[in-house]
């Protein structure tokens, strides 16, 4: 080996040791804030199935107009107001990869709302048609869209019977580093798969200011979200379906 | 009679086309060799997450080979990470301003034009660090 590689791994190493522990002081830091749900898994170890992450929203305490947890998702993910999202496209079609849908029961005059995004269901109809295997579900149960294999066919879409998907008609740029989008693949909620692997919890249970909303790993019955699943009563939308989705709600009125 | 010398004398002139040829190519490889942007972090490096050599020649197997670590098995470490590269690249000709590494001229673009190669990337990710 010349002296100049070996010069040149001293420095990578110590630009890495550098990094580490300028990153290990910002996690210190920041941790104090978190609701630490777990130890944080090593970047270069792989997700494995031993966890599954889950969300609970509890409506009763999801405020009336508050939409603050879609406003942080579009901040973190870079979609919607602020961004560069399709301009010329009809509204209806521009990308939400969270709604807060206020629900009316015309019988008792009762209404709620709640936050509707994908839900990662165990057994997700949009894996199950993508054509091309795009669509996929990690073994920690995210389900994700590869966009380097998508190719825009919109069969999940049609699929998802929560309506969780969305298709970029536009060239966009600006995006965020942590999250590429663009024209011609359908994309949703990726439970902040970026904010997760580093052990941190989605951007919209960060940000909900009711604590609405409990995320977690639903195979640790010590975790928080487990404890609350056992203690208050919660469903799957659409539970007919058997999807045995990732995203549970508690508090939605019995009609 | 065949004469050899005769023969010698009159390819000469192709000897010499073919020297020049051989000449031109080397001479145009020398030319391909991908100018770090001064401004960028990378030009303050001696070398990258690989020896420069093999980045020239395998960063498109290294990148395709971490994003699909990156994407299906969540491994988010530094090396072979687009955005790493993007970070260490980009020319910062202002603090805290970048030119898109796509842009003509730059790190990406300007040896991918060279060949011909249409780069993808940047339909989907973004060309300069993210200053959020």
């Amino acid at each position: 080996m010349s002296t100049k590689s070996i010069s040149h791994s001293a420095q990578l190493a110590k630009r890495r040791l550098l990094k580490a522990a300028v990153t290990g002081g910002a996690a210190l830091w920041a941790g104090q804030g978190y609701k630490l749900f777990a130890a944080a898994k090593p970047d270069e170890q792989p997700v494995t199935s031993a966890v599954r992450w889950g969300l609970l929203v509890n409506v009763s305490q999801c405020g009336d107009g508050c939409d603050d947890c879609v406003t942080a998702c579009q901040a973190e993910n870079g979609w919607g107001s602020g961004s560069s999202d399709e301009q010329q496209s009809n509204a209806l079609q521009v990308a939400q990869w969270m709604r807060k849908l206020d629900v009316h029961n015309p019988l008792d005059g009762s209404t709620f709302s709640l936050p509707l995004m994908c839900q990662h269901c165990d057994s997700a109809p949009c894996v199950d048609v993508c054509p091309t295997g795009a669509s996929f579900k990690r073994a920690d149960g995210i389900v994700l869209v590869d966009r380097h294999t998508c190719i825009g066919c919109r069969y999940c879409m049609m699929a998802c019977p929560y309506k969780a998907r969305s298709f970029v008609h536009e060239p966009l740029f600006d995006q965020r580093a942590h999250q590429p989008r663009g024209k011609g693949c359908v994309e949703s909620c990726t439970l902040c798969a970026h904010r997760v692997d580093k052990g941190k919890q989605p951007a919209c249970v960060e940000a909900c200011p009711h604590g609405a909303m409990v995320f977690g790993d639903v195979n640790d019955p010590n975790s928080e979200i487990s404890q609350q699943l056992a203690k208050v009563s919660s469903r799957e939308l659409r539970k007919n379906l058997g999807l045995n989705a990732g995203v549970r709600y508690a508090g939605i009125p019995v009609v | 009679m065949f004469d050899w010398r005769m023969q010698l004398q009159q390819a000469w002139p192709i000897v010499g086309l073919l020297l020049l040829f051989i000449g031109s190519v080397f001479a145009h490889e020398k030319a391909n060799e991908v100018e770090l942007s001064a401004s960028s972090k990378a030009a303050k490096l001696e070398a990258c997450a690989a020896p420069t050599e093999d980045m020239r020649r395998n960063h498109m197997d290294y990148l395709f080979h971490k994003r699909d670590q990156t994407m299906y098995k969540g491994i988010r470490t530094a090396d072979f990470s687009l955005r790493e590269c993007i970070d260490c690249h980009v020319s910062r000709p202002v603090a805290d301003e970048f030119v898109p590494i796509n842009a003509k001229g730059e790190f990406c673009e300007s040896c991918h034009e060279e060949v011909g190669q249409k780069i993808d990337c940047f339909s989907c990710h973004r060309s300069t660090p993210d200053e959020h």
